[in-house]
């Protein structure tokens, strides 16, 4: 049900939750709350607060993306909303490449992050407390407790670069290039 | 006067009667010095609160020579009362002090019916360093202790059963630092915390013991508990008691990635300052979590194939570092505090290879198949609002007919409305799904799964 839903209304999501590798992945330039880029190292404090910078800057992911155009010319002064919309016009693009090349593509055509400037990241969250494991859906449903759903596997944050060569329809950690990957155990998790 | 002359002379009977008893202690005494040394109390080993106890006297009496001297002095330049007291009976003993070991010898060929035996026998009983098993008639060889080959000869004042029992505390310190449950990476330690001063680097290597992320020796762990890793059998989680923290963050295996260093994050990171001393990877390693108030973070110096970084996780109300709590204390910072949030992730780093932005993803992705909705028992995976706020420990057992009833309920396929479930109707789910629909179609669904604020 939250699986169609996801499918439906968002197409960009990658989410697959009654195979034998469950999965939930969204392109990480439009998960992030926060991405920010420094070329002269001169980054802030991991632990201080963080702010989408403005799509001109120099600072801005948008400067990796440029060239390209978002499909819907957006109204909002966000700048959070334009990077992520700026992001994901890269990729629906990569998608209908790789979709037209069937498979056989080249990183040529598609915006790559640069090695030698510092990214940060910033990856929010207010729906699940980890203290409890449980989803909190307000005070309508309540808090569903995922330990049961989770079959004992433990939360796991994960950020990869899915390698295009990969043919099975399942993604599995083989199948990508972990740029992060953490995992998270509840006391509930275990026997 | 005549009374207070007879109260004189029973006092006088009584302190004789005393002295007398106490005499044939400090002959005792003085035999177990063995003639040469001080004394056979350690007196370093004694509070000194005991030298003002009801005891005081016979306490002192069995002191060293050098702290009786010097309550001697203080009694004559006016100390407290027990002063007074402990002086004359220390005068005693000091009388009894020249009394040689021979004297005893003598005492016991006299005395046939073995009552100085018994009571040497028994104060050798009470000295677990002395050997019990042969009796002969040398008394010498008697309390003569096994000295060790550590005994140090140079401190003059100190006596063989000090030396034996400091010994014995040595020894009894080394098996305290044998019997720390974990393995610890003294490199690690070192190598992660710099800042500590010199003053207090034992101490605090102490503490951190117990609170810096230390590889876990596997021989502790249960097999009972899951397998951390299919294809690795040996790590195994540490069993939730064990943990630092409420929860237990580790690096994904399988996922290639290391972590180089676990800091503060004052401290200079390890892409900075790179060293040779690195993680044992290949045990678990409980990376740390913060709760926003640390005003000194823990953060996390990681690396894998295509990216080298360092994190930062924070999570509400969670458990917080155990050595982090001494900086957090008395500081008001909570940086939740301004937020609904209830988790930040942020990380920071370069990446190491040329990598296509739209290939990156980000989310869940795991190795096992979910529990499919129809094996779910709703009364168990959805905890009522009621039961949230109570304990749940003192459910009542009312609640769990209730949900039993309506997870009977939910299987037949019928609404679960009535007047006493907290459970939504059916058109209510329906309509808040389709409300959802419509904003998630003006917002992104990114801002659903991630919040905003």
């Amino acid at each position: 049900m939250i699986a169609i839903i996801f499918t439906l209304k968002r197409p960009r999501i990658d989410v697959d939750l009654e195979c034998s590798h469950p999965r939930l992945l969204t392109p990480l330039c439009s998960t992030a709350q926060t991405i920010i880029r420094h070329d002269n190292g001169l980054s802030p404090r991991l632990d201080g607060l963080h702010e989408e910078p403005c799509i001109d800057s120099n600072t801005s992911l948008v400067v990796d993306l440029c060239g390209l155009s978002p499909n819907k010319q957006s109204n909002t002064s966000n700048n959070l909303q334009y990077r992520k919309r700026y992001s994901d016009a890269v990729y629906d693009k990569r998608v209908e490449y790789i979709a037209d090349c069937s498979g056989h593509q080249t990183s040529s055509t598609s915006p790559c992050f640069d090695t030698d400037t510092e990214y940060t990241f910033e990856f929010l969250q207010h729906l699940i407390d980890y203290n409890d494991l449980s989803l909190d859906l307000g005070r309508v449903v309540g808090k569903v407790k995922l330990g049961a759903a989770l079959r004992g596997q433990p939360v796991r944050f994960i950020s990869a670069a899915v390698k295009q060569s990969s043919e099975s329809k399942e993604l599995t950690l083989k199948d990508v290039d972990c740029l992060w990957s953490f995992d998270l155990w509840h006391k509930s998790l275990l026997p | 006067m005549i009374k207070y002359r007879r109260r004189q002379q029973e006092v006088s009977k009584n302190k004789n009667d005393k002295s007398s008893r106490r005499k044939s202690k400090s002959i005792i005494i003085s035999s177990i010095r063995g003639g040469g040394l001080s004394s056979y109390t350690p007196s370093r080993l004694l509070p000194r609160r005991f030298s003002k106890s009801s005891r005081a006297d016979d306490i002192i009496a069995d002191d060293d020579i050098s702290s009786c001297c010097k309550t001697t002095e203080n009694s004559s330049t006016g100390g407290y009362p027990y002063d007074a007291i402990s002086s004359t009976k220390i005068h005693i003993i000091q009388q009894e002090d020249a009394i040689p070991l021979n004297h005893i010898d003598e005492n016991k060929e006299t005395n046939n019916d073995g009552i100085c035996d018994d009571i040497l026998s028994k104060l050798i009983n009470l000295l677990p360093c002395l050997p019990q098993t042969q009796h002969t008639n040398d008394i010498s060889e008697k309390i003569q202790p096994k000295i060790p080959e550590t005994y140090n000869n140079d401190d003059e004042t100190m006596t063989q059963i000090e030396c034996i029992l400091r010994q014995a505390m040595d020894d009894d310190k080394e098996e305290d630092e044998l019997s720390v449950p974990f393995s610890t990476n003294e490199d690690h330690i070192n190598d992660d915390h710099t800042s500590y001063n010199n003053e207090d680097t034992t101490n605090k290597y102490d503490e951190d013991r117990l609170s810096v992320p230390f590889p876990i020796n596997e021989n502790d762990i249960n097999d009972d508990h899951t397998s951390y890793s299919s294809e690795d059998a040996t790590n195994k989680l540490p069993p939730p008691k064990e943990w630092i923290q409420n929860l237990l963050l580790v690096s994904t295996p399988q996922s290639n990635m290391r972590i180089n260093r676990i800091r503060h994050i004052s401290e200079p990171s390890y892409f900075d300052c790179p060293s040779n001393v690195s993680l044992d990877n290949n045990q678990v390693i409980e990376l740390p979590i913060n709760n926003g108030k640390e005003v000194d973070s823990w953060v996390i110096d990681f690396e894998t194939t295509i990216f080298a970084g360092t994190a930062l996780f924070r999570i509400r109300e969670c458990d917080e570092r155990k050595s982090s709590s001494i900086e957090s204390n008395g500081t008001t910072h909570d940086y939740f505090e301004r937020y609904n949030r209830r988790f930040q992730l942020i990380i920071k780093g370069k990446f190491k290879a040329q990598v296509v932005i739209a290939d990156c993803m980000s989310g869940l992705l795991l190795d096992h198949p979910l529990n499919s909705s129809a094996n779910m028992d709703c009364s168990d995976g959805i905890a009522w609002h009621g039961e949230l706020e109570a304990n749940s420990s003192a459910i009542e057992p009312s609640t769990s007919d209730k949900r039993k009833r309506v997870s009977r309920r939910l299987k037949r396929g019928k609404s679960t409305t009535n007047n006493n479930s907290n459970l939504p109707s059916k058109w209510m789910l329906r309509a808040a799904v389709k409300v959802a629909g419509v904003l998630i179609r003006k917002s992104d669904i990114s801002s659903m799964v991630i919040s905003k604020h």
